[in-house]
C-alpha cells in the first residue's frame, strides 16, 4: 500500500472520529471549555422533560437539563442539569417545566417563586437543591376541556328534559308577561322623564344660585386676600402681639389672683369650721349665748332691756342735756 | 393429484430447509473465521490494505449518497409539514432519520453492493479458480489470509465511513434548509439539537457496525464457496447482494427492536 492510500485512510479515520465526537459534543450542547457548574431541583412531576432540552434563565438557554431520575422512595424526581458557572440566579429561585411549543419539547426555566405563586413546588430537603414545580401541558389542557364538555354535555342533556312542551307555554307566558312589564316600565319612564325634567330645572337654578353664591364668595375672598395684601395687616398683627402679650400677662394675674382667692377660702374654711365649733358649743347650751338660747326668760329678759334700751338711746338722742353736760372751761 | 396439492408447502419447507442450512453452514463458516484470528502475522499485514479498499475507498459514494439524501430529506420534510408544523422541525427530521435510519442503511446498501459484490466475486474468482485450494495446499490457512482482514475491515470501516456520511447527510440537509427552505441557520440548529441524544451516534455506529460484519463476511462466504466456472461467480455474487441487502434490512429492524 503506497503512502496516498496510507495517508487518504488515516485522513478518513481521523474524519470520522472528529465528526463523531465533536458532533456529539456540540448537538449534546457542550460547553467546550467553559466552565459549569452542576445544579439540581425536584419536581412531584417533570411532563415530558429529557435530558439534553434547554434549561433558561429570562429567556436565555444557560444550560442543559443532564439527567431526569425518580428519587429514592419515588416522591420526587431528581432533574440534574448543567449551567454557566456565573450564573447569578434569581433570589427565591424555583425551575419551572413547561413546553417550549406545542410538539412536545418541554423547557426548564429558572425563575423567582413569585413568577408562579400558584403552582405546587415539591420542596427539597438538602441545601442547594432548588424548588421546582410543572406547568400543565397540551394533554392536561385537552383534558380538562374535555371533562368541560362532558359537563356541558350533561348540561344540554338536562337542559332538554327540562324543556318540555309545559315548560315552552310557561315561557312563552313569561315572554308575554316581560312584553306587558315592558310596555308600563316604558310608560312610566315617560312620566318620570318629566318629573326628571322638573327637578332638572330645579336643578339647575339651584346650581345657578350655588354658582351666584360662590362668585360672592370669590369676590370675598378676593377681597380678603387685597386686605391681606396691605401694609395695615403688619400693624394688625402687631397689635394682635402686644394683645396676646397683656392677655399673658392677665393670665399670670389671674394665676396670682387664684392663689390668694385658695388663701382666702382656705381661711374662710378655717373661720367657718371655728363658727361651725362655736355654733355647736352654743347648740350644746355651752357659753353665755348658749345659755341665753338654752334659756327662754333670759332671752325675753334681754329682749325687754334691749327695748328698754333703745328707748334710752331714743331719749338720750331727744334730750342729751339730760344725760350729758359738757363744759369746757 | 397428492403431489401438486403438496407441491406448495414442499416448495416452502424446502426454502426454510436452506435458509436454516444456509444459515448454519454461514455459523460454521463464522467460527472458522474467528477461530482463524489467531493467525495475526496472516491478517496483520493485510489489514490495512482491506481498511483501505473496503472503507477509504467506499467514502466517495458513501457521501454522494448521504448528500442527496440529505437534500431529499430537507424538501420532503418542508413539503409535508405544510404549515401545519414549525419549520425548525426540518432540523429534528434531518438530524434524527440521518443518525437513526438512513445514513447506516443506505451506507450498508450501498456498501453491500459495492463491498459485498466485490469480495464475492474477488473470492469466488479465487476457488474457482482454485487459488483457495493452493493456499490450503501450502497449509497457508485461507480464512485468516482472505476472510479475516476484509471481515475485520468491514467492522473497522463501516461505523467510519457511516459516520461521515451522516455528517455530510446533516450539512447538505442544512444547507438546502438555508437556500431552498428560507431557514436560518438558527431555525436549523433548533431543530437538530432539540431531541438529540448522544446514544443517536452510539445506536448509528451499532448499526453499521453490524452491517460491515454482515456484508463483509456473507461476502466472503458467497466467494468462498462458489462453484463452478464465471457463471457461478456471477451468480455467488448477486447472491450476496442480495443476500447481504435483506440480512442489512432485517438487523434494522431488530436493532430499532431491540435498541430504541
Amino acid at each position: 500500500m503506497n503512502r496516498m492510500r496510507e495517508a487518504w485512510l488515516g485522513l478518513v479515520i481521523v474524519g470520522a472520529i472528529v465528526v463523531a465526537v465533536v458532533g456529539t459534543l456540540w448537538l449534546e450542547g457542550s460547553s467546550f471549555g467553559q466552565s459549569q457548574r452542576d445544579m439540581e431541583a425536584v419536581f412531584e412531576e417533570v411532563g415530558l422533560i429529557r435530558p439534553g432540552n434547554p434549561i433558561k434563565l429570562r429567556g436565555v438557554e444557560v444550560g442543559r437539563v443532564q439527567e431526569v431520575s425518580v428519587d429514592s422512595g419515588g416522591a420526587v424526581v431528581r432533574l440534574s442539569f448543567r449551567v454557566d458557572e456565573d450564573l447569578v440566579l434569581p433570589e427565591d429561585a424555583v425551575v419551572i417545566l413547561s413546553p417550549e411549543s406545542m410538539f412536545g419539547d418541554w423547557q426548564a426555566e429558572i425563575v423567582p417563586r413569585s413568577r408562579f405563586p400558584a403552582v405546587a413546588y415539591a420542596q427539597p430537603w438538602e441545601p442547594g437543591v432548588l424548588p421546582g414545580g410543572a406547568l400543565p401541558d397540551i394533554s392536561e389542557l385537552t383534558h380538562t376541556a374535555d371533562q368541560i364538555a362532558v359537563n356541558l354535555g350533561v348540561l344540554t342533556d338536562r337542559m332538554g328534559i327540562a324543556f318540555s312542551d309545559e315548560t315552552a307555554r310557561n315561557v312563552a307566558s313569561m315572554i308575554d308577561n316581560i312584553e306587558a312589564v315592558t310596555q308600563r316600565l316604558s310608560a312610566l319612564v315617560t312620566q318620570q322623564a318629566d318629573s326628571f325634567t322638573g327637578v332638572t330645572e330645579r336643578v339647575q337654578m339651584a346650581v345657578d344660585g350655588i354658582g351666584s353664591a360662590a362668585d360672592q364668595a370669590t369676590a370675598t375672598l378676593e377681597r380678603v386676600d387685597e386686605l391681606l395684601a396691605q401694609d395695615d395687616v403688619a400693624s394688625t398683627l402687631e397689635d394682635m402681639a402686644v394683645i396676646a402679650a397683656n392677655m399673658r400677662d392677665l393670665s399670670g394675674d389671674l394665676q396670682g389672683t387664684n392663689a390668694e382667692i385658695r388663701q382666702t377660702a382656705a381661711r374662710a374654711d378655717s373661720a367657718f369650721a371655728r363658727a361651725d365649733a362655736i355654733l355647736t358649743r352654743m347648740a350644746a347650751g355651752e357659753g353665755t349665748m348658749g345659755r341665753v338660747l338654752e334659756n327662754e326668760g333670759i332671752a325675753d329678759d334681754l329682749q325687754a332691756t334691749v327695748v328698754e334700751l333703745k328707748v334710752l338711746l331714743t331719749d338720750i338722742r331727744e334730750n342729751p342735756r339730760r344725760y350729758f353736760s359738757l363744759s369746757i372751761f | 393429484m397428492t403431489e401438486r396439492l403438496l407441491a406448495p408447502f414442499t416448495a416452502i419447507g424446502r426454502a426454510a430447509l436452506s435458509l436454516a442450512s444456509g444459515i448454519g453452514r454461514w455459523g460454521v463458516f463464522a467460527g472458522d473465521t474467528v477461530r482463524s484470528l489467531r493467525h495475526v502475522d496472516v491478517w496483520g499485514r493485510l489489514l490495512l490494505e482491506q481498511m483501505s479498499r473496503i472503507g477509504a475507498d467506499s467514502v466517495p459514494i458513501a457521501l454522494f449518497i448521504s448528500t442527496f439524501t440529505g437534500v431529499v430529506l430537507a424538501l420532503q420534510a418542508s413539503y409535508t409539514f405544510t404549515g401545519a408544523i414549525p419549520m425548525y422541525f426540518v432540523g429534528v427530521l434531518v438530524g434524527k432519520t440521518m443518525m437513526l435510519e438512513l445514513g447506516p442503511v443506505l451506507t450498508g446498501l450501498a456498501l453491500s453492493g459495492r463491498v459485498g459484490a466485490n469480495i464475492a466475486a474477488e473470492l469466488g474468482t479465487m476457488r474457482v479458480t482454485e487459488q483457495v485450494d493452493a493456499l490450503e495446499t501450502m497449509a497457508y490457512p485461507p480464512l485468516a489470509y482472505l476472510v479475516a482482514p476484509r471481515v475485520l475491515a468491514g467492522i473497522i470501516m463501516f461505523p467510519i465511513v457511516t459516520v461521515l456520511a451522516v455528517g455530510i447527510g446533516v450539512v447538505s440537509g442544512w444547507l438546502t434548509s438555508l437556500q431552498l427552505l428560507d431557514m436560518s441557520t438558527a431555525e436549523f440548529l433548533r431543530g437538530l439539537t432539540l431531541f438529540f441524544r448522544p446514544f443517536d451516534v452510539v445506536f448509528t455506529v451499532i448499526k453499521a457496525t453490524s452491517f460491515g460484519l454482515i456484508v463483509t463476511s456473507i461476502g466472503c462466504y458467497f466467494g468462498f464457496h462458489t462453484r463452478g466456472g464465471a457463471a457461478g461467480v456471477g451468480q455467488s455474487t448477486t447472491r450476496a447482494v442480495v443476500a447481504s441487502s435483506m440480512v442489512i434490512l432485517v438487523l434494522d429492524a431488530f436493532w430499532a427492536v431491540v435498541l430504541l
